[in-house]
């Protein structure tokens, strides 16, 4: 039930309405969560995307990067995945 | 239902080119999403005052009647000041057109807050105009403040329908200051969110509440006013924390000078 696509959608649609209003300490807890809990989650990449493009400014960003929440969760999903694999969760 | 191997890389690699797309049509994107949001932006912000309003159900008679009466009392003392000030004020701006200064060269651009600085890490505020819908030139650089007399930052970018202010809290970012009355020299360093450091000698006299101003723009502004000041015995330096006059969480509107 959490990995089918209706779900993967109403998480993806989740992060945008939470980019939109939520503080981004609490949008960057979300992802983290969503990451841990969803396989494969790549299509959190688009939130990074939305992030940067409302947020992001060439003047501040790291390196003067615009899309530097869109590369950081590209390289975090696999990234986390494969730390998943070496983790064990009891439920 | 967990992604087949094939799908997954499927998935990735569209969304590898949607990021190159993105890349390319960076600047139209921003367009595009600042209008999709809006609308559920300014939805957002009308809710969000409906449901304070109605959360005041709850509060109790006794504790609003306090209140009510503090504030009452604050009212009537800042009444009280604004007299004063106005006077003052007025003998100012004499004072200043006597000797060839002039407080403003050009009335500012009024724009509504869409997004605040707590919604990103980088010190960004969203507001609602743009080149496609301003009323007058204005430009990346120029000077934004709040309450007519409270430097924020500056345009960092506009585009068709919104524009993002730079803030000067903006970690590490360095602007020169005088402080109180005597207008001690210092150089104030951002921390976020409004917030500035100063270092000092300890020796140096500053009291809680005096105002910090920017006199290096021409007309004379105030960046914040000292929140807190930490001083060691065993340390010769003192630091002062800056913070704004008013909660810039409940910012609505900026005024954009363009210069």
């Amino acid at each position: 039930m959490w990995q089918s696509i209706p779900a993967r959608v109403g998480y993806l649609l989740f992060l945008l309405g939470a980019v939109l209003f939520l503080p981004w300490w609490l949008v960057a807890l979300l992802v983290l969560i969503l990451l841990m809990v969803v396989n494969h989650f790549y299509e959190v990449v688009a939130a990074g995307f939305f992030f940067d493009v409302l947020y992001g400014s060439p003047q501040f960003l790291p390196w003067r990067f615009p899309l530097f929440a869109t590369i950081g969760l590209l390289l975090l999903v696999p990234i986390l995945e494969k730390i998943k694999k070496v983790l064990i969760f009891y439920a | 239902m967990t992604y087949h191997p094939a799908n997954r890389y499927l998935v990735f690699g569209l969304l590898v080119f949607l990021l190159l797309l993105g890349l390319i049509l960076f600047k139209n994107a921003t367009n595009i999403l600042v209008t999709v949001s809006k609308p559920f932006w300014l939805v957002g912000d009308y809710w969000g005052e409906k449901i304070y309003t109605l959360s005041s159900i709850f509060v109790s008679k006794t504790r609003l009647l306090l209140e009510n009466k503090k504030l009452r009392e604050t009212v009537a003392a800042l009444e009280a000041k604004l007299v004063n000030y106005e006077l003052l004020a007025e003998d100012l701006t004499t004072l200043r057109e006597d000797y060839g200064r002039n407080r403003e060269a050009e009335q500012p651009i009024i724009a509504r807050v869409l997004s605040n600085v707590w919604q990103n890490p980088y010190d960004i505020i969203l507001v609602d105009v743009g080149w496609g819908n301003r009323l007058k030139d204005f430009a990346v650089g120029d000077l934004v403040r709040a309450h007519d007399t409270i430097l924020l930052g500056r345009v960092a970018a506009v585009d068709k329908f919104s524009s993002k202010i730079q803030l000067f809290s903006t970690p590490g970012t360095e602007i020169p200051v005088t402080i109180g009355r005597e207008a001690v020299p210092a150089l104030a360093v951002g921390r976020g969110g409004g917030n500035f450091n100063i270092t000092l000698p300890r020796s140096l006299d500053i009291a809680i509440g005096d105002p910090v101003t920017v006199p290096s723009f021409g007309v004379e502004v105030i960046l914040g006013i000292v929140g807190a000041v930490d001083k060691d015995s065993s340390n010769s330096l003192q630091t002062l924390y800056l913070r704004l006059p008013f909660n810039l969480s409940n910012l609505k509107y900026v005024a954009i000078h363009p210069s």
